[in-house]
């Protein structure tokens, strides 16, 4: 069977989708059958294109590498000295 | 002076058509140098520029001659020459050099607030902000300026209307920051409560390396806003908070968690001990009239309680049960309660009883057909928008790098590229 053909089968029965990881183990194994290799993938259910809900929040502005507690703020120095303007007893 | 009065020249004849206008901004870029060597030379030239016919011109002057710090006597002159360029100039002219004037609306907001006087800036700075929109969807960096104005002067008012403007386009992450924060306190001080949580959500929820302090104070805003208005308030963060913020928020806010924590007993007496304990740091935060809101929304909030238990209550046990004083104070409550649309009830003022009634609105009206309606259009642009904003960010180099180191998985289609490794 020509493997992409074995590759549909499996994608009818739901196991299309293997981590790189399992796809690099498979390709050692098969190197000397290479035709063997869509039959080492494992079934994993169905897939959702980029669901980025599930991974942790992207840093869109300006994230670089493991976040650390920081006790030091940013913006520190914004103009925040409004007078209480919120209560309601002084209304009446 | 005479490449002065040449420029003045230059700028009277170059102020008609789209190209003169670029053509001039060029000469101005390349005589904007010289032009800041002697700034005391301009300040008669400026007489022979007219601030709305040639904008560009007037705009690369007058950042030039209001460079560098000011007295008062010196800001007390120049905010009527600022006002007066930021009211009348052509919008068209001056988004050729979007930073210088940036640059003098920013000088023009320092002036006002040297001279202690905010409120002359409110106008101006708003027909700053929406000459420099290019759409009402874009947030630029004189909108946090203008709030800024807005809430120092008190004049809650017009600073709503520029945050009925859905915002889609942002230029610089703090200023999102800072006009949802200023924004968030606005709403507050017209009562806008649901408004100002979904502004102060944004700032809490925005994308952050590290723990912002406008966040900080935000989420302190959060915290009591969530109280005033839904009596209850939740420590999680979505999903979609960053990482910085789901760690440390918490630990800068510890009085307001408590202070949530407290309410949530619903026992007035235990919770005004515990805000009369921690009323120095409210009080630093300037935060107390906030926390005495959240004082008074307790007793509209158990009140409310009631309604889903009682049909009917005496004033006396609606005191008893919710910790008033007498039934008049209660009565007063009920009273401001039944006006502000908070709950659906008659006062017999003979027997002192409250009957609770249901909610009179049946849905059919056609006010409330238009505002439903009105609703689903405004759903649906919302969603045309989110699909076009995630096709653009699918193609983003940026985003599909970070999203191609952080996934393991691959889509279907690249196992295209897999069969051609090996032979068949």
């Amino acid at each position: 069977m020509h493997p992409r053909e074995h590759l549909h089968k499996q994608l009818e029965r739901g196991t299309g989708w293997t981590t790189v990881r399992e796809r690099e183990r498979a390709r050692e194994k098969m190197r000397p059958t290479p035709m063997d290799y869509f039959a080492e993938l494992e079934d994993q259910g169905t897939t959702v294109a980029m669901d980025v809900d599930d991974v942790d929040p992207l840093e869109i502005f300006g994230g670089e590498g493991v976040l650390s507690v920081d006790n030091k703020l940013a913006d520190a120095d914004f103009f925040n000295a409004f007078e209480d303007d919120f209560d309601d007893a002084d209304i009446n | 002076m005479g490449s002065i009065e040449n420029l003045v020249t230059q700028i009277q004849g170059l102020s008609g058509s789209v190209d003169d206008i670029a053509h001039l901004h060029n000469i101005l870029k390349i005589a904007d140098e010289s032009l800041h060597a002697e700034p005391s030379a301009l300040s008669s030239v400026l007489d022979q520029v007219d601030p709305a016919k040639h904008s560009l011109g007037y705009l690369y002057f007058l950042e030039a001659f209001t460079f560098g710090p000011v007295s008062k006597e010196q800001a007390l002159t120049l905010i009527p020459i600022l006002a007066r360029f930021i009211n009348c100039c052509d919008a068209q002219q001056i988004r050729f050099a979007p930073d210088k004037f940036v640059s003098v609306c920013k000088r023009f907001k320092d002036h006002v607030l040297l001279i202690e006087s905010p409120l002359r800036g409110v106008s101006p700075m708003r027909a700053a902000v929406r000459k420099l929109q290019t759409t009402s969807e874009h947030l630029t960096t004189l909108h946090p300026d203008f709030l800024l104005l807005c809430i120092l002067s008190k004049s809650y008012n017009i600073g709503l209307s520029v945050l009925e403007d859905d915002i889609f386009d942002v230029d610089q992450p703090r200023d999102l920051f800072l006009y949802c924060y200023y924004g968030g306190m606005i709403c507050i001080g017209q009562k806008r409560f649901r408004k100002a949580l979904e502004l102060l959500h944004n700032v809490v929820t925005a994308p952050m390396n590290t723990i912002n302090a406008i966040a900080v104070e935000a989420y302190k805003k959060y915290i009591l806003v969530s109280l005033i208005h839904y009596g209850q308030f939740s420590t999680s963060l979505p999903k979609y908070a960053s990482s910085a913020a789901q760690r440390n928020l918490k630990n800068f806010c510890q009085p307001y968690i408590e202070l949530a924590t407290t309410y949530s007993s619903g026992k007035i007496a235990e919770f005004k001990v515990y805000v009369d304990t921690n009323r120095e740091k409210f009080d630093n935060d300037k935060n107390l009239g906030l926390v005495k809101q959240v004082v008074s929304s307790m007793y509209k909030h158990n009140i409310q309680r009631l309604t889903q238990t009682y049909l009917t209550l005496s004033l006396q046990d609606i005191a008893n049960t919710v910790q008033l004083g007498s039934p008049k104070e209660a009565e007063m409550h009920v009273l401001q309660m039944i006006q502000d649309g908070e709950i659906f009830a008659t006062i017999n003022q003979k027997d002192g009883m409250v009957r609770f009634l249901e909610d009179p609105e049946q849905y059919k009206t056609c006010q409330m057909i238009e505002r439903i309606d009105s609703s689903i259009q405004r759903i649906m642009t919302l969603s045309r928008k989110l699909n076009a904003m995630d096709e653009l960010m699918s193609y983003d180099p940026l985003y599909l790098s970070k999203v191609g180191r952080e996934r393991q998985r691959f889509d279907f289609d690249d196992f295209d590229t897999v069969p051609q490794k090996f032979p068949i």
